[in-house]
């Protein structure tokens, strides 16, 4: 182990940075030396960086990779834990309850291979990484065989209606607010897990960027027949994983873990830029997804200005919308005592504050009065 | 706190992730307005024909459609009077009583001089209301047309029929195989009823002819006519007898009309066979294949006699304006060039009324074959319901007809109200 050596590739990397010339140590820069406010700033960082991981934190991390006899038995451990927080958010999804689905949650195990899988690509550990992998596949797998077998078994609730409960629904619009989320927990994940003192703060990393209940959802929605939402609680699993390990893998490297060979510390950079090339791949459906939603908000919008505007005595009772690269469906159920007339103009209302083609479809319930005497 | 800064940065990237874009203010330009019954794609289709060249003309057109056309048409023209600066009429019907009434504006003689030279004058004749050229046919479509999975009916064992007596033993036939023969969906909101009219007019003009058929939609022939009694007899006995049409008459009259094809395609077929106009390509799934051995194919519903041709029974929207200003009649002149229906043609559903098209580049392979029938027609008639003044045609003639087929009223009673409405 050099930590000269290791310094010297990451100050190569900083120095430009620097207001004066290249400083000749980390641990002791020069003192004359002028610095710019970016100068300290990238000063101090470097300085942190350079920083080598304490025992308990490397013991810490070593945790994650079970070696000998103890694979097998973490492997049984795993398996089981995966099962039960499956069957228990599977229930919890098909019971539209987010108490057990929060319950499901503490006792899923798939934080562990995904924090092994940051660790072990900040590490240059490919073996490691290559079992890490297979244990979250393994679960992956898992997860969604349990949400499938439970609603082939105990959907019977929800078959056949036109709703999905609100849990399993809640998973089947992944947007840019996920995305964001799965960083900042992957982040907190990443800085807890070589601080053995903050580790009673991981579960809320487990709530935050829930694994096990997308996983589910996606067995659920496939068994249910509803491919497109089973392709959405998937999308979500893969973001929450993708940014997770992404932001993760970066917490580690700046807590000081290295790879402990030199070839592959130059691997570093681009194998931390891998994780995040995965987060870029799920960000572009993301991407997709919140502006068709925001769109579909700002349809819902332009719709019931419009009815108030074209009648303020009607009521909307149903609103469903879809925009489309800005083509615009409306189907309308609206109710009111006057008789509806003029609705190519509510159209053409929707339309001009739309500013796109939109198709209507609206019923109209006329409210009837009746009132009678009889002596 | 080592790490922090790491980690606020990584947040503010996650959060940086969501942004939008500006949009360009349009500039003001003319607007027209432009009312027809075209919806969903059909709309998108209409306007890809006047879109680009709008734009180049500085003009802001604007086209709404209702399922509620007639209807809806009335009530802006006729009773709050702010009608659109231009409509898309397919009832000529409709286009005399509102020219009477003093709504419609003639054709400018600019507009007329764009007209003469994509329009035979015998077609412009449908746009002419007591010598005057107030409109002129932007859309046509042969109605007579029976669509068929070509498939369907070589696993029965048949071919196209030639002749009527033909059809009738083909559809005892398909009966006697345990499938429908036929689909059939009339409601259409305020219009529900209109399919059926169209059968009973293919009937008319095929038992009695098309001198009859005329004289029956001008008013001289009456509704108690024994031989108009007799098309809507053989169209019970051909269409409407038990098992003879999918789901009975009561899914007839609840079944959209744009839907009503949908048994057409299910396996084993819901029925084989299905009358519709041209246009009801549209409504089928995207991308089928026309010919005889391909996925969809139509035949002409046959005449009586052997060896006649079969006579063809046809519909058209017109343009009309009721605006004069200059920018209304230069929309008005850009509808009657053949480029207005040119995308239209290229994706099926549109048939030009024009002389100036060249058929195979023009149209899609369903739009040609339907050009070919119209042009190929020995005898055409205009479909007798959109050609009667509005308040028997498009109104009480399809209620009529509606209520008649659930059996809430007999031929008698249909024929009884449509007569003494129409008048000695």
């Amino acid at each position: 182990m050099l930590p000269g050596e290791d310094r010297r590739y990451i100050r190569g990397f900083y120095d430009g940075l620097l207001a004066g010339p290249p400083v000749s140590t980390v641990r002791d820069p020069a003192p004359e030396l002028e610095l710019t406010a970016i100068g300290r700033f990238v000063h101090h960082f470097r300085d942190s960086l350079g920083r080598e991981p304490d025992e308990d934190a490397l013991a810490a991390v070593q945790e994650l990779f079970p070696t000998g006899p103890a694979r097998i038995e973490f492997l049984w451990r795993f398996s089981s834990l995966i099962v039960l927080s499956s069957s228990i958010a599977a229930f919890g999804l098909l019971a539209d309850s987010s108490a057990v689905v929060i319950g499901a949650m503490l006792v899923a195990p798939l934080m562990t291979p995904i924090l092994a899988t940051a660790a072990a690509t900040v590490r240059a550990e490919n073996r490691e990484l290559l079992i890490a992998l297979f244990v979250v596949a393994l679960g992956t797998i898992l997860a969604i065989l349990v949400g499938f077998l439970t609603s082939a078994i105990a959907s019977d609730a929800v078959r056949g209606t036109t709703a999905l409960p609100g849990e399993v629904e809640a998973r089947t619009f992944p947007g840019l607010l996920d995305l964001g989320i799965a960083v900042s927990a992957g982040a907190a994940a990443g800085y807890i897990l070589p601080r053995r003192s903050a580790t009673s703060a991981l579960p809320g990393v487990g709530i935050a960027v829930a694994l096990v209940p997308p996983l589910v959802a996606v067995g659920i929605t496939y068994e249910l027949g509803a491919r497109a939402e089973s392709q959405n609680a998937l999308l979500l699993y893969m973001t929450n994983l993708a940014a997770i390990v992404f932001a993760a893998s970066v917490m580690l490297v700046f807590s000081g873990f290295r790879p402990r060979q030199e070839v592959s510390r130059r691997m570093l950079m681009a194998r931390v830029l891998v994780t995040l090339a995965a987060v870029a791949v799920v960000a572009v459906p993301l991407t997709l997804h919140t502006r068709s939603t925001v769109e579909d908000t700002r349809l819902r919008r332009t719709v019931a200005n419009a009815i108030t505007e074209w009648d303020p005595t009607a009521r909307v009772i149903e609103l469903t919308v879809d925009a489309d690269n800005g083509e615009a469906t409306v189907n309308l159920l609206v109710a009111g005592p006057n008789e509806p007339r003029e609705v190519w103009i509510l159209a053409e209302r929707i339309h001009n504050e739309f500013d796109g083609p939109i198709d209507l479809d609206m019923q109209f319930q006329q409210d009837l009065r009746f009132r009678v005497s009889a002596r | 706190m080592r790490g922090l800064a790491a980690a606020v940065v990584l947040i503010i990237g996650a959060t940086v992730l969501a942004s939008c874009g500006g949009d360009d203010e349009p500039a003001t330009r003319e607007v027209v307005r432009i009312f027809g019954p075209y919806r969903n794609e059909e709309a998108s289709l209409f306007m890809a024909g006047v879109t680009e060249w709008a734009d180049a003309a500085g003009i802001d057109v604007r086209y709404t459609g209702s399922a509620n056309f007639v209807v809806d048409l009335e009530y802006q023209v006729e009773e709050i009077l702010s009608p659109p600066d231009i409509a898309m009429v397919p009832q000529p019907g409709l286009v005399q009583q509102m020219f009477r009434n003093g709504h419609i504006v003639p054709v400018s003689d600019n507009s007329a001089e764009i007209l003469a030279q994509n329009y035979d004058d015998v077609v412009l004749d449908l746009g002419r209301v007591d010598d005057t050229l107030v409109g002129f046919p932007y859309r046509a479509a042969p109605k007579s047309l029976v669509w068929y999975r070509p498939e369907v009916l070589t696993d029965l064992g048949l071919t196209p029929p030639d002749t009527f007596a033909d059809l009738e033993s083909q559809i005892a036939l398909i009966q006697g195989q345990g499938l429908t023969p036929w689909c059939l969906g009339i409601e259409a909101q305020l219009a529900t009823g209109w399919p059926a009219t169209d059968w009973v007019e293919d009937l008319i003009v095929r038992q009695a002819g098309p001198d009859v058929y005329n004289d029956w939609v001008a008013g001289i022939v009456p509704f108690s006519d024994e031989r108009i009694a007799s098309a809507f007899s053989a169209f019970r006995a051909l269409v409407l007898e038990p098992g003879r049409v999918t789901g009975g008459v009561s899914k007839v009259v609840s079944t959209s009309t744009q839907m009503a094809d949908d048994p057409l395609f299910t396996d084993p077929p819901g029925c084989v066979f299905y009358k519709q106009a041209s246009v009801a390509y549209s409504w089928m799934p995207s991308g089928l294949e026309l010919g005889p051995t391909d996925d969809i194919n139509f035949f002409l519903l046959p005449g009586t006699e052997a060896g006649m041709p079969a006579p063809i029974v046809a519909g058209a929207d017109l343009a009309v304006a009721f605006n004069d200003r200059p920018e209304v009649a230069s929309v008005l002149g850009h509808l009657a060039t053949a480029e207005a229906g040119r995308t239209w043609a290229q994706e099926g559903s549109y048939v030009s009324p024009r002389n100036n098209v060249d058929m195979a580049s023009y149209y899609s392979p369903v739009d040609q074959a339907a050009a070919e029938v119209l042009l190929g027609a020995d005898v055409l008639v205009f479909d007798g319901s959109d050609a009667m003044p509005p308040e028997i045609g498009t109104t009480l003639f399809w209620t009529q007809i509606t209520g008649w087929i659930t059996g809430r009223i007999s031929y008698e009673e249909l024929a009884q109200a449509l007569d003494e409405a129409r008048g000695p």
